[in-house]
């Protein structure tokens, strides 16, 4: 069994009259230590799909099983433990706590789960030791991502889902955050979801799921994943 | 419709919570402001209209000497009355549920033009035995429609015509606002109920009191300065003229009693005459007594000296004759010695012969008988008879010769002699006619005589017992007389006869000083809490305001759909609440009063002045701050709108700096905090909020401490007496220490002491305060002095000048200590020695030297006494019955059942600030809540990261609120310290003159005040958890709000 599979995985928002089916008969399986990305048009229902993945929604159908646990029948407490100990996420605006310094801002999530690394190690990692006590406001868009990836591997969770990273970024910060996270995959057997719409980064990618109409459009394995220096777009 | 209209209106969905806010906090302080504030016009209001409605009279005048219906018409139509009546009234015995009561007995007449009971129950009395029971008679009481009731009382004859009565129905009096119903000095002294019965059946013959309606009365409120102008006024023009109305009264009372004393005088007057007329008779015959005694004494006169004449003559004779009988019997006597010696011969003449010869002789001299007789016998008797024969025959012939001559002139002159002696002897055996006549005479005066006597005897029992009616009467008149001479008139205007309906106006005044305080407040609070919320919406819309000035819109519309969702949320919000305020409040607090006045027939009103002020208020303070906070924000560009406003930036606080300390603080702490200065103006408004809220709680409970625990604090904390007991004016020192001994005597009273209790004025820097001057041998066995400075006890009694005043007196006086006090009434000025504690009324001590030397006399007025704990009701009225019972006693009565009223006084208060409380609470909540929301609401995507994070709910919420608490606790601390002023100046405010609440707070208050709003902070938190629970992590990540 893989790592992490989903099975006939369904999402349903009900509007009123109208039911918005934003995930529709979802199926896919990612293996340990593999980075993903996922992608499709806007309102394809990547989101959707890792919001499920990551437990910060509940699916209506079907099951996902994440390093054999099934985490669609969690409860609510099990769900927070769940993305308590097994998840760092990495949102498009970075969503750190703007009252708390970089450093304060990885120790919030490393202390709340168990075999947490150092934050200053790891925001040394990221390459941010210069500006661990800088507030969030007197950084840079990269630098917040980069703040915001330490927060979520300081965690040293089994999965690091990403919902557009770099969306917010221009290229070469970019392509910075993209290695960082590759370097997760890579060195540190992180297994890594990336959502994108952009298709040049496909190729770095050790697997690509591919989201049409809130449906698998495609699945597509890479043997030879690029190294993300070498990707241009 | 208009696009921007329709997207305000879905806006109000969206944030339905913030809208609600808005609106239930402008409602509740508008329906706090209007109701409290609209309250005490609207309960004087119902008062003013009852004491109309039953036209409560103005004026009313009782006379000791009662008055009749000429004296009752002459006062009524005087100036300024404009109607009256007198009635008569009775305190009297009935059987209550646990023994005998007693009951106010008023007479009812449907021509009475005052005073109009109102009927809760069944009809008045319309025939006599028909009687209209009180509808709130105290406990001891259970009158229904249709029970008897029996009235039993001293002379019960003179006050009533019929005693048994059937109950037809039952009202209250507009006499009394209150349930208490007055002391009277028969009985135990406390009156249970009144009842009214028909005016015929009272037999007194003259009103016992007058009730009079004041022109210009009825046109002014009863709680002003002009009604009270006005009756006092009327009250002077009638004391101005009572020596004339009592001295009329006088006349007729002598008059009268005259009238029914007539027919005795006139028969006395007869029975005088009668006895006059016999007198006369009596006088003449007696006269004519006399006349007849001196005609028959002068005929007895005649009659004796004739008598004495013949008596005399009958004597002489007498005389005569004895002398001739001896002469005669001579002759015997010399025939004898003739014959014996006519042989013998003697030589020597016997002793005895020579005396009878001698006597002889003097006999024969005496009558002229010529004769020596002796001689011629001794020679006869001497010579020897054989020798001398001759010579002796010789002198026989001499001596018979003699004899012979002797015996025949003697017996001649004896027949004739004793035939004289026998016709006056005759003559004086036989009186004769006349004197017959004079005998029969004299009988019949003395006869006549017995009869006068006993005919004066007669008169004179006659006219004794006329004088004795005559000074039966006079007597009669000389009581009537000293007994109205001291009469008096008590004139007493409403507040005096029925103060109670004074205490009514002070209580709303209350309230409403209240009032003046608390919603102000309210009002401040909730604006605050207004302006957050307004400043908070304006900056969530921020971008959507950019957009639409990008698309064109003005300024004006964009500001105008915010103006509009705060008109919405505060017209909505103000009408309500003054709707609800005026029509609940005023209400609540009439039912609080209710219970112990009696005032019935309130209605609702509504002041749309105040309620246009009220609500104008709320809905101003909204568009205000919308205004002022959106005209800031939109004066950047739409370009710098539209993009997300950076976030706000963490700063390093000053704690930071501390390092050993800041190292220490927990990590979620150390984000708290910094989270708290970030957030300044939410913190600013939180604590602020909480603050007030926590501060007009404390001054809630504060009022509740002060004012329920006044009572106590006088009762059980100063004074040491249980009762008081009030004496005559005219009551004699014997009779005082009889009161004494007879409350001694009754083992639960332990000490009773003499004192002097006298109302004086004393004029102080500030203005002129009246207090009871009280003087004793021992003042702490009545109060206890306790400094209130030092909080020592003073000395039992002031040195001699110095005195001791009690602490609200010397407040508003301006007195202190070392001062002189110079009394208005009084001849001297005393120094205070000290101010004690003291909350009822006000008092000035001192020793009854020094009161006797400041005010001349010195005289026991009152008796404290102390029982042994406090004796059952039905035990403390025994006791007092029995007190009362002495002569010269006035009244006696436990404090625990005087103050019965007072405590039912509090109560209501208490009432009030309970209501205070629920509000202040209400207020408080929506208060921390609106807070809550804009807390979560402005940081929805950092907790919703802090969720993505994997943070238990728990934890979540501890995050945000440790950050409450910290805010809360500031809050709760500065709320305290503010409320502690705030108390202080509200209780200032709610006191009157006579009443010194309790000042300071008890530490429950603090409790109290900071308990309730730690349950609504934790009430809040929960509040803030569901909230949180519902954050969509999904949904809040999507993009920069
Ligand atoms: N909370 C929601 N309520 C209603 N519809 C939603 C919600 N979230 C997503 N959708 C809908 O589901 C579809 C997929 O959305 P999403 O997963 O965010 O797309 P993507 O991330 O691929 O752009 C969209 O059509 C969107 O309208
Ligand atoms: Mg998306």
């Amino acid at each position: 069994m893989s790592y992490v599979s989903l099975k006939n995985v369904c999402k349903r928002y009900k509007m009123g009259e109208i039911t918005i089916t934003a995930a529709d008969d979802i199926s896919f399986e990612i293996e340990k230590g593999e980075f993903v990305a996922i992608t499709g048009e806007s309102g394809a229902g990547k989101t959707t799909v890792l919001n499920l993945l990551g437990g910060m929604d509940t699916c209506d159908d079907g099951k996902i099983t994440v390093d054999g646990r099934d985490i669609t029948s969690l409860s609510r407490k099990g769900l927070t433990e769940y993305r308590r100990h097994d998840i760092g996420f990495v949102f498009q605006f970075y969503n750190l706590v703007p009252n708390l310094t970089a450093l304060e801002n990885v120790e919030l999530a490393a202390q709340i789960c168990r075999d947490s690394l150092d934050p200053a190690s790891v925001l040394e990692k990221v390459g941010l030791s210069h500006r661990m006590n800088n507030f969030p406001a007197q950084l840079s868009g990269g630098e917040q991502q980069r703040v915001s990836i330490a927060r979520a591997i300081a965690k040293s969770p089994k999965l690091l889902l990403c919902d557009e990273p770099t969306g917010a970024l221009d290229y070469n910060t970019g392509k910075t955050i993209l290695g960082l996270l590759q370097d997760c995959s890579r060195k540190r057997g992180m297994t890594v979801v990336v959502i994108t719409h952009n298709q040049a980064i496909t190729p770095m990618a050790d697997r690509i799921i591919r989201l049409k109409n809130s449906r698998v459009n495609r699945i597509a394995l890479n043997p030879h994943p690029t190294d993300v220096n070498d990707i241009e777009w | 419709m208009n696009r921007l209209t329709l997207n305000t209106l879905r806006g109000l969905g969206a944030s339905f919570g913030r809208f609600a806010a808005i609106m239930a906090i402008t409602a509740i302080s508008c329906a706090f402001y209007s109701g409290v504030k609209g309250c005490s016009p609207l309960l004087k209001g119902a008062a003013w209209k009852y004491f109309e409605d039953t036209s409560l009279a103005d004026v009313r005048v009782v006379s000791t000497l009662g008055f009749s219906d000429e004296d009752a018409a002459e006062i009524i139509k005087g100036e300024p009355f404009y109607t009256g009546y007198g009635c008569y009234s009775a305190d009297l015995f009935t059987e209550g549920d646990r023994g005998q009561v007693t009951v106010h007995v008023m007479s009812y007449s449907p021509a009475y033009s005052l005073n109009t009971p109102f009927l809760t129950e069944g009809r008045l009395p319309s025939a006599s035995g028909e009687l209209l029971m009180d509808a709130k008679q105290s406990e001891d009481l259970s009158l229904s429609v249709g029970d008897k009731v029996v009235f039993t009382a001293e002379d019960i004859e003179d006050k009533l015509a019929v005693t048994e009565f059937t109950v037809v129905g039952k009202a209250l009096s507009p006499l009394y606002t209150t349930d208490n119903r007055g002391v009277t000095n028969v009985g135990n002294g406390e009156i249970a109920a009144f009842a009214y019965i028909p005016e015929e059946d009272f037999s007194f013959d003259a009103f016992t009191e007058i009730y009079l309606g004041v022109k210009g009365g009825k046109t002014c409120t009863p709680f002003g300065d002009d009604y009270d102008f006005i009756s006092q006024s009327a009250v002077r023009s009638i004391e101005t003229r009572e020596e004339e109305f009592l001295e009329s009264r006088r006349e007729s009372i002598r008059n009268e009693a005259l009238d029914e004393m007539s027919e005795e005088v006139e028969k006395l007057e007869d029975a005088q005459r009668e006895l006059d007329i016999n007198r006369h008779k009596y006088e003449d015959s007696k006269e004519e007594l006399r006349d007849s005694e001196e005609l028959l004494k002068k005929q007895e006169e005649t009659v004796s000296v004739a008598g004495e004449e013949a008596l005399k003559t009958l004597e002489a004779l007498n005389t005569s004759y004895n002398d001739l009988a001896e002469l005669a019997s001579t002759c015997g006597e010399i025939d004898a010695w003739l014959t014996a010696y006519e042989g013998v011969s003697l030589t020597v003449l016997p002793q005895d012969m020579r005396d009878s010869f001698t006597r002889i002789q003097t006999i024969y001299d005496k009558n002229n008988v010529a004769a020596n007789i002796g001689e011629q016998l001794s020679f006869y008797v001497l010579n020897d008879p054989v020798t001398q024969a001759e010579e002796k025959a010789a002198a026989k012939a001499a001596v018979s010769a003699v004899n012979e001559q002797v015996r025949s002139a003697s017996s001649s002159t004896m027949a004739q002699l004793s035939s004289q002696i026998d016709a006056i002897n005759d003559k004086m055996a036989n009186p004769g006619q006349d004197y017959e006549k004079l005998v029969a005479a004299k009988e019949e005066i003395a006869e006549a005589k017995k009869e006068l006597k006993k005919a004066g005897r007669k008169l004179k029992e006659a006219q004794l017992e006329i004088d004795e009616g005559r000074a039966e009467i006079d007597k009669v008149l000389d009581e009537l007389e000293e007994e109205i001479k001291g009469g008096r008139l008590y004139v007493t205007a409403r507040k005096d006869f029925n103060p109670d309906c004074m205490t009514y106006g002070l209580d709303c005044d209350r309230v409403d000083s209240i009032a003046d305080v608390f919603p102000v407040f309210f009002v401040l609070l909730s604006a605050l809490v207004c302006w957050s919320a307004m400043t908070r919406l304006v900056e969530q819309k921020r971008s959507e305001a950019g957009t639409l000035k990008a698309l064109g819109y003005s300024d004006a519309s964009v500001i105008a759909q915010y103006v509009l969702y705060a008109l919405a949320a505060s017209v909505i919000g103000s009408v309500a609440g003054v709707l609800a305020g005026f029509k609940f409040l005023p209400r609540i607090i009439y039912e609080c009063y209710t219970t112990m006045y009696n005032i019935p027939g309130f209605t609702d009103g509504f002041d749309p002045k105040l309620a246009g002020i009220c609500a104008g208020c709320a809905i101003l303070c909204n568009v205000v701050s919308v205004l002022v906070t959106s005209a800031g924000e939109l004066r950047s560009s739409p370009a710098s709108l539209i993009r997300p406003r950076p976030p706000r930036s963490g700063k390093r606080i000053l704690l930071e700096r501390i390092a050993p300390l800041w190292k220490r603080t927990p990590f979620l702490t150390k984000v708290s905090l910094r989270n708290l200065l970030r957030y300044k103006s939410r913190f600013f408004v939180s604590v602020l909020g909480v603050c007030g809220c926590t501060a007009l709680l404390l001054t809630a409970f504060g009022l509740k401490y002060a004012i329920s625990g006044v009572l106590d604090a006088q009762f059980k904390g100063v004074d040491r007496y249980s009762g008081i007991c009030t004496l005559d004016e005219e009551i004699s020192d014997e009779e005082i220490e009889k009161v004494i001994s007879t409350a001694k005597d009754i083992p639960e009273i332990t000490d009773v002491i003499p004192a002097v209790r006298v109302l004086h004025g004393i004029p102080g820097r500030k203005r002129t305060v009246n207090a009871y001057f009280t003087a004793a041998e021992d003042i702490s066995a009545i109060v206890a002095l306790t400094d209130r400075d030092t909080g020592k006890e003073l000395p039992c009694v002031p040195p001699e000048n110095e005195c001791y005043i009690t602490e609200k007196l010397s407040i508003l006086t301006g007195i202190k200590k070392g001062d002189m006090i110079t009394p208005i009434e009084g001849f001297g000025a005393l120094k205070v020695a000290g101010v004690t504690k003291n909350h009822i009324e006000h008092f000035v001590y001192l020793s009854p030297e020094s009161y006797k030397r400041v005010f001349g006399s010195c005289r026991t007025d009152t008796l404290y006494f102390s029982a042994d704990g406090l004796p059952k009701k039905a035990r403390r009225s025994e006791i007092t019955s029995a007190v009362i019972s002495c002569e010269g006693v006035t009244s006696a009565i436990f404090m625990e059942d005087g103050v019965s009223n007072f405590y039912s006084l509090f109560k209501s208060l208490d009432a009030i600030i309970l209501m205070i409380i629920l509000f202040v609470a209400a207020l408080t909540l929506v208060i921390l809540l609106n807070l809550a929301d804009i807390n979560i609401s402005e940081r929805t995507r950092e907790l919703a990261s802090i969720k993505v994070l994997g943070f238990y709910d728990k934890e979540l919420s501890s995050y945000v609120f440790r950050e409450n608490i910290i805010s809360a606790a500031l809050g709760i601390a500065s709320g305290l310290i503010l409320g502690i002023f705030l108390e202080s100046f509200v209780i200032v405010t709610a006191e009157t003159d006579a009443v010194m609440f309790l000042r300071g707070l008890a530490p429950w208050c603090f409790g109290a005040a900071a308990a309730v709003m730690v349950i609504f902070v934790l009430a809040a938190d929960i509040f803030i958890k569901i909230r949180l629970m519902g954050i969509d992590m999904a949904q809040s990540m999507k993009a920069v709000e």
